[in-house]
């Protein structure tokens, strides 16, 4: 589904990524552990295509294309879905408005018809019950005064609403109670599936209690240093990065 | 524009509708448009301001003045102007009593060449206490080479008032465009839903 190759990228003429190989494939959940300024928020960015980063060597290819000649609104419609570490706050945009928009948008993409007020309503509502949110964040602004755990949930929302092929939790556990980091989890466990690539970026092994992944890699200095399974971030855990510098 | 409450909504001009106060003058000489309210006792009124498209090289000027007390006037005003579309708004209201109020929330969205020059004046004399008075301005500029001036003056001589101001100018956020942009929503339409919510405070009353 992913596959990364020797990826470079700079922002602002500062090397973040040295040379990233990753391959994810459908039905996997993948784990990035690092500590900050390792790169991980980089590669995310990267994946969905945000301004400001340059990639100087390598490739990503998502489903056979190209990713890199993709503008992020294409990456969004091909399957790549970022579920962003600093949700943005979009006062006067409903969020109902906004997830109805984005849905058929993508629907539109994919050729398949656009879902009515009342079609919309009734698809929302089950996973709104899925995120622990009330109907009444669907009348709010877009993140606007949401708290972190409420943005984060709002997140998982359009996970589950957009149905991409390969979701990217860019440290969706961070700054979340108990209770919200077990609806995030269920949210994205409730994704996974043979047909679905998932990539957890983390600092913790935290939500990995609750989303057990496939695959566990080390990030430091802008490269994949060790890779394993699950034990490997239950080490981590343990013994910090600093054994790895 | 939506029209949501329509009950007693009169066209005053072309460029405003009122809710409340029939004591509206409307002046209109050369390329200045002057309107002078001023509310009737125990009134709550509701202005709704927004320049016509087309209208270039026009002044506008809404002067109100609180002779009576316990009167009320919101002002929503939406300029949004493109090409070469150049306005000039001047606002000024005169609380002379105690115990009013006055809200006025203005948006501009400038797009092209597009300019604008807008200042609004608070004025509250010695004996207007307890008066309620808030200014706030906010523009967008959606071109490099659009212009907005804005200018707000409080003038206070009472004691014992609320009063506040603010006038911002900015540009559309990238983080917010990128955001709906990685949600699968077009750059075109995404820059559409991003002007529509920064107006949606002064329309979605209407």
């Amino acid at each position: 589904m992913l596959i990364i190759k020797n990826l470079h990228a700079t922002i602002n003429n500062t090397e973040i990524l040295r040379g990233i190989n990753l391959q994810i494939n459908a039905g996997e959940v993948h784990a990035i552990m690092g500590p900050n300024g390792s790169g991980k928020t980089t590669l995310s960015n990267v994946l969905a295509g945000r301004d400001n980063y340059i990639v100087t060597q390598g490739e990503i290819l998502f489903c056979g294309k190209n990713l890199l000649d993709l503008s992020p609104e294409a990456r969004a419609i091909a399957g790549i879905f970022l579920a962003m570490q600093y949700p943005v706050e979009i006062p006067g945009v409903n969020n109902s408005y906004f997830l109805k928009t984005a849905l058929n948008s993508i629907r539109k993409s994919r050729g398949e018809s656009e879902l009515d007020a009342f079609e919309f309503m009734e698809l929302i509502k089950k996973y709104l019950s899925e995120v622990g949110m009330d109907e009444k964040f669907l009348k709010r602004s877009v993140n606007a005064g949401f708290s972190g755990g409420e943005k984060k949930r709002n997140e998982v929302l359009q996970l589950l609403l957009l149905q991409p092929k390969l979701a990217i939790c860019d440290e969706t556990d961070s700054g979340l109670d108990v209770d919200a980091l077990q609806t995030v989890a269920k949210g994205i466990n409730l994704f996974r599936g043979k047909d679905h690539g998932v990539l957890l970026i983390t600092h913790y092994q935290r939500l990995l209690n609750y989303v057990e992944p496939d695959f566990v890699h080390v990030l430091m200095h802008g490269k994949i240093i060790k890779s394993g399974d699950k034990k490997l971030a239950l080490e981590i855990e343990k013994n910090g990065y600093a054994e790895h510098e | 524009m939506v029209m949501q409450s329509m009950n007693n909504l009169r066209v005053v001009a072309p460029s405003m509708l009122c809710d409340g106060t029939s004591n509206i003058i409307v002046r209109e000489k050369d390329n200045m448009i002057n309107f002078l309210i001023e509310p009737e006792k125990n009134s709550s009124s509701t202005i709704y301001f927004s320049i016509p498209e087309n209208i270039t090289d026009k002044k506008f000027t809404i002067n109100i003045n609180f002779n009576y007390e316990n009167a009320s006037v919101d002002i929503f005003g939406l300029y949004q102007i493109k090409n070469k579309q150049s306005v000039e708004i001047k606002t000024e209201i005169n609380h002379f009593v105690p115990h009013c109020n006055s809200k006025q929330i203005w948006r501009g969205v400038l797009h092209d060449f597009a300019k604008a020059n807008f200042e609004g004046k608070i004025i509250v004399a010695k004996d207007a206490q307890k008066t309620d008075a808030q200014l706030s301005n906010k523009n967008l500029l959606l071109s490099k080479s659009a212009e907005i001036n804005t200018k707000p003056i409080l003038e206070i001589y009472a004691d014992d008032v609320k009063c506040s101001h603010g006038a911002t100018v900015g540009f559309l956020d990238n983080e917010a465009l990128f955001y709906l942009r990685s949600r699968g929503i077009s750059e075109n339409t995404a820059h559409e839903i991003l002007v529509q919510g920064f107006i949606n405070e002064v329309i979605h009353v209407i």
